[in-house]
């Protein structure tokens, strides 16, 4: 007896062999995903938390203010009142803010600068410790190290030279990066900085030379020692700096609130939010079509069971048939799911391992989640087959052995299709399609929620397309190649320096402005905002309201922060901002007006017109220039002629900040590109899978046809037809559902990622041309795959066994 | 003395309900027949036959009256109680033979003997397809055999399980003469050994071959009793 069903289930496997493959293939999609982008989080904390340990980074930084240095020792020293063991090591250094010129042949990379003085660069160092990705260890000859991230943005070469001002040419051995700096963190918490901010490596004689200063440091990082807690050595650094260097201001940052290392955990944490939401999207996709593919090749096995009943087995008996094909597609579904899962995880932290340039990647593997997730491919199909076993085993012998049972029931349906116009042979695609409502039904659900999660995925996709595109539009609206110039200090707008700035030969215009850092607060919401100045004559640039006004006295606020703040036009907001004071700038605090908003999706940018700067205590001070090169200046030429000139912090292009938005949604999507890919490879399996099913079903019906003469192209017809109207309600499901989806992952999970920007869904006619490829194209055309099959068919011996 | 009747039914009823409009398929029904009687069912479509058949297989319960089979009262039978009876009482040979297309000649008879819970298995599947002439076709699929190879499977299956009850829906329906006279053949020689054979059937020819005709008409018996001009050999039958 055992004999026979082992010999029934292997042959019930070799003839469904590529509905079970592909069915499997599905599940392994889905459970995969689940397995895979799961443990993103814990494996992006264990990978940071393993290369902070291993590059001994700081726990307590204690920094002195602008333009404050200390004699080299001094604030090392200062440490030596600390209780022993409180302090594991220490190191001062010295950062100075410069400008860098990376450019090569027809590419001009000029950017701020961070030079990073430290005492020994090749090696040897106790705390934050430089990790070589490419390249080597300084040397005397190549003295710096170049960022990581600045160098891979901008292409640069493992070694090379550049040009630092202040210093002049200098050699570099590599590309490294140390904690602090892993990621590079902008205004408003956004990574990709690097595009405006190169970190450089130095010995600490370099670094004072390119800040003019003899032997002085201005920063001292701590490592606590085993068992001290940082928030007490912080509490303990500070005092010690205030008594080593008195009216000295310093600021005191504890390591885990190091931008990089909190930015490096929040992403984690956010980032795996996305990463559920998809595993769950594709995981309900492929549950579904798993679900429907299933029940139809258990469904096919009906009348045999209705035949065993007749022949009084039990039913219990019969059920193991169809539930050991359901067990199979289970048992290969996630044996093919955790090598997909591991494939996947691979991928995305081969992506991850790309723009987070860490020295140490955690090589665990959630063996839970795979356990977790190879049981529920196992359960899936298994699962899905018992409902369909319990309605076959359900019904009266009797009925299911008569023939064409399956197409009771549906007469109303098939009688309404009956006055369709044309032949009769025209109508039996839809007819065919209508006499088996469940199936249909069953099989656009199945494809509805496959192309769910494509519609899904590619709108998240377009959504954060959106956003680069929407600041691209705002910020290069007019005068696209504009500079940016950052004073090295703020200086009275009458002053000679700007009028020889502006009488710089290729500048066509300049117009001194404002660029401070604030904060802004409303009814218990507050977060970081750079204060920019505008005049709305201006013939460089001005931001637009898209609500409110430009003129009158008050801010122009981004819609997002309004949205964030609770606050529109009209209303007032708290900001937190500097303030003239004499000669310098103090902390000050105003209730301003909210007079517009404008459209950047950057919530960071508040606009002040010449009226509120002068309410806010900031008029007649320019800290920058805007300036609008010449339609004959060559690409860069000016940027060069400003390099190093004194009083210039930085010269960035405008469209440094798009690079930069644009490199950290890069950096994101793709991770999403690689979900997108895995989603239409699922939506065509979904489309071949179940066009193989459909032939089965219909096998002795076509070769009924064919006996009758009709080709196989006919059969090929008649199955495109059906698939075509199955494609279009399934994508018309699809687009509904995974619209919604959409919706909620772009309001909600992306909204949550980037808590700065503005999101919104907006789907591109190139993810609508994809959406209907796949899902009508590409379901119409899966019967192609089966033509073979239809013209190998033996119709005699298929018509002559009944069914 | 006679031999008690293997199949009793008493003013039994079969009606359906098909939305609003209740069909009788069978109208008070009554009859017995006996153990090694070799009997047909004659009428046409729609007359009952089928039904009869059912009900009598326990595949189908009656609306109202008494049935008992092989000494079984059937008329309340549960779901699970028919399941069992089938397996151990009767043998079905269905029109459209119903073999299990994955499994070859062999593996279908011995399907119905595993579920039959009857011991041999693959010999004894082997041994009955030799009686019904497929010595040579054991290991074929259904696909591979012609109709009426496919049907004498299916009489395989329904003898090698040793049931006392044998029925047979339209069994040469869909065969030629010949192979229609061969199955009746082997039909004949089980009532002569002894089983109970009952062949439904609306080919009147097949009906000379009877021990015993019961007509049916609208779901009413019109006649019973043995083929007018009695039971003929089979090798005078035409059709």
């Amino acid at each position: 007896m055992r004999g026979l069903w082992l010999r029934w289930y292997w042959r019930d496997l070799r003839s469904h062999w590529t509905q079970v493959l592909t069915t499997a293939l599905i599940l392994a999609v889905g459970i995969g995903a689940f397995a895979g982008l799961g443990g993103m989080r814990q494996w992006r904390e264990d990978s940071t938390t393993a290369s902070l340990s291993a590059l001994r980074a700081h726990d307590v930084r204690l920094d002195l203010a602008d333009g404050s240095y200390a004699p080299r020792g001094a604030l090392a020293s200062a440490l030596g009142g600390l209780p022993r063991g409180t302090v594991a090591a220490a190191e001062e250094r010295l950062v100075v803010g410069s400008q860098i010129d990376a450019s090569r042949a027809g590419d001009p990379v000029l950017v701020p600068a961070r030079v990073i003085g430290i005492p020994s660069p090749a090696g040897g160092r106790t705390v934050d410790a430089l990790s070589i990705r490419e390249g080597g260890a300084p040397r005397p000859d190549r003295p710096v190290v170049l960022d990581w991230n600045f160098a891979r943005h901008y292409g640069l070469p493992v070694t090379g030279t550049v040009r630092l001002a202040g210093v002049g040419a200098v050699r570099y051995s590599g590309l490294g990066v140390t904690p602090q700096y892993v990621v590079i963190v902008g205004s408003g918490d956004i990574t990709g900085g690097e595009s405006a901010l190169a970190v450089v490596y130095a010995p600490l004689a370099l670094a004072q030379r390119a800040a003019g200063r003899g032997d002085e440091v201005n920063e001292l990082v701590v490592r606590a020692g085993p068992g001290s807690d940082p928030r007490t050595l912080a509490t303990e650094v500070r005092r010690a700096g205030r008594t080593a260097l008195p009216g000295v201001a310093t600021t005191v940052t504890l390591g885990a609130d190091e931008g990089a290392t909190r930015i490096q955990y929040r992403d984690a944490r956010n980032d795996q939010k996305t990463y559920w939401a998809f595993a769950f999207i594709l995981l309900a996709g492929a549950t579904l079509a798993a679900f429907n593919l299933v029940s139809r090749v258990v469904e096919a096995q009906r009348r045999e069971i209705g035949i065993g009943m007749a022949l009084g087995a039990e039913p219990g008996l019969l059920a193991r048939r169809p539930l050991v094909l359901g067990l199979q597609i289970g048992t290969l579904g996630a044996a093919l799911g955790v090598p997909v899962g591991l494939a996947l995880s691979e991928l995305i932290r081969g992506l991850v391992r790309d723009f987070l340039p860490l020295p140490v990647y955690a090589s665990s593997v959630p063996v839970g989640l795979y356990v977790g997730a190879a049981i529920l491919g196992v359960a899936i199909p298994v699962l899905a087959s018992v409902w369909p076993i319990h309605r076959a085993v359900g019904v009266d012998p009797v009925e299911a052995i008569r023939t064409g049972h399956r197409s009771a029931g549906s007469a109303g349906a098939v009688g309404r299709l009956r006055r369709l116009p044309g032949r009769p042979i025209a109508a039996l695609p839809l007819r065919n399609l209508a006499r088996t409502p469940r199936r249909t039904l069953m099989t656009v659900v199945g494809l509805g929620a496959t192309i769910t999660a494509v519609v899904a995925v590619l709108g998240m996709v377009d959504a954060i397309d959106d956003i680069a595109a929407r600041q691209e539009t705002d910020l290069l609206r007019s005068s696209p190649e504009r500079l940016e110039v950052a004073l090295s200090a703020p200086v009275p707008t009458t002053d000679r320096r700007l009028q020889a700035l502006a009488a710089t030969p290729g500048v066509a215009a300049a117009e001194p402005g404002l660029a401070v850092e604030g904060r802004v607060r409303h009814a218990g919401v507050s977060f970081p905002v750079a204060l920019l100045s505008y005049d709305a004559d201006s013939s460089i640039w001005a931001p637009v309201a898209s609500d409110g006004s430009r003129s009158g006295t008050g801010v122009l606020l981004a819609e997002k922060a309004a949205r964030d703040l609770g606050v529109g036009v009209g209303d007032t907001v708290q900001l937190e901002h500097p303030r003239r004071d004499g000669g310098r700038l103090a902390d000050g605090r105003s209730t301003v007006r909210v007079i517009g908003l404008h459209p950047n999706p950057v919530r960071v940018a508040v606009y002040a017109n010449g009226a509120t700067r002068e309410g806010l205590g900031l008029g007649g001070v320019a800290p920058r220039v805007t300036l609008r090169p010449g339609s004959q200046a060559a690409d860069g030429a000016l940027q060069r002629a400003l390099f190093g000139r004194p009083g210039i912090a930085s010269v960035a292009p405008a469209v440094a900040e798009v690079e930069a938005l644009r490199t950290t949604i890069d950096a994101f999507g793709a991770a999403i590109r690689i979900v997108v890919f895995i989603t239409l490879g699922l939506a065509t399996l979904v489309a071949f899978t179940s066009t193989s099913i459909s032939l089965e079903e219909r096998r002795r019906e076509y070769a009924t046809m064919f006996a009758f003469g009709l080709p196989a192209r006919y059969g090929l017809r008649v199955s495109m037809t059906e698939s075509l109207v199955i494609g279009v309600l399934g994508t018309l499901v699809g687009l509904a559902l995974g619209t919604a989806v959409a919706n909620w992952i772009v309001t909600s999970l992306l909204a949550d990622t980037f808590p700065d920007l503005s999101t919104r869904l907006a789907f591109q006619a190139s993810s609508l041309a994809i959406t209907l490829a796949v899902g009508v194209l590409a379901v119409t055309a899966a019967p192609l795959a089966t033509l073979r099959r239809m013209r190998r068919m033996d119709v005699p011996s298929t018509l002559r066994t009944m069914e | 003395m006679t031999a008690a009747p293997i199949v009793t039914l008493e003013h039994v009823t079969r009606s359906y309900t098909l939305g609003e409009v209740t069909v009788t398929a069978l109208a008070d029904v009554s009859l017995e027949i006996l153990p090694g009687e070799f009997t047909v069912i004659l009428g046409p479509s729609g007359c009952g036959k089928t039904t009869l058949l059912n009900m009598i297989g326990a595949l189908d319960t009656p609306t109202s009256g008494r049935l008992l089979v092989a000494g079984r009262d059937l008329t309340g039978a549960g779901r699970k109680e028919r399941f069992r009876f089938r397996r151990e009482t009767i043998g079905f040979i269905f029109q459209t033979f119903n073999l299990f297309p994955a499994l070859t000649a062999a593996e279908n008879v011995e399907f119905g003997i595993d579920v039959a819970g009857v011991d041999g298995g693959h010999e004894l599947a082997v041994s009955t397809l030799e009686q019904v002439g497929l010595a040579e076709r054991v290991r074929h699929f259904p696909h591979e055999l012609s109709g009426g190879e496919q049907q004498r499977v299916a009489i395989a299956r329904a003898l090698a399980t040793g049931s006392p009850v044998l029925l047979a829906d339209e069994p040469t329906g869909e065969l030629d003469f010949t192979t229609g006279v061969q199955i009746l053949g082997l039909l004949h020689q089980q009532a002569h050994e002894g089983r109970c054979v009952l062949v439904v059937t609306h080919n009147r020819e097949i009906a000379r071959a009877a021990h015993r005709v019961i007509e049916l008409s609208s779901g009413r018996i019109v006649s019973d009793g043995p083929p007018a001009g009695g039971t003929v050999d089979l090798t005078r039958l035409r059709w």
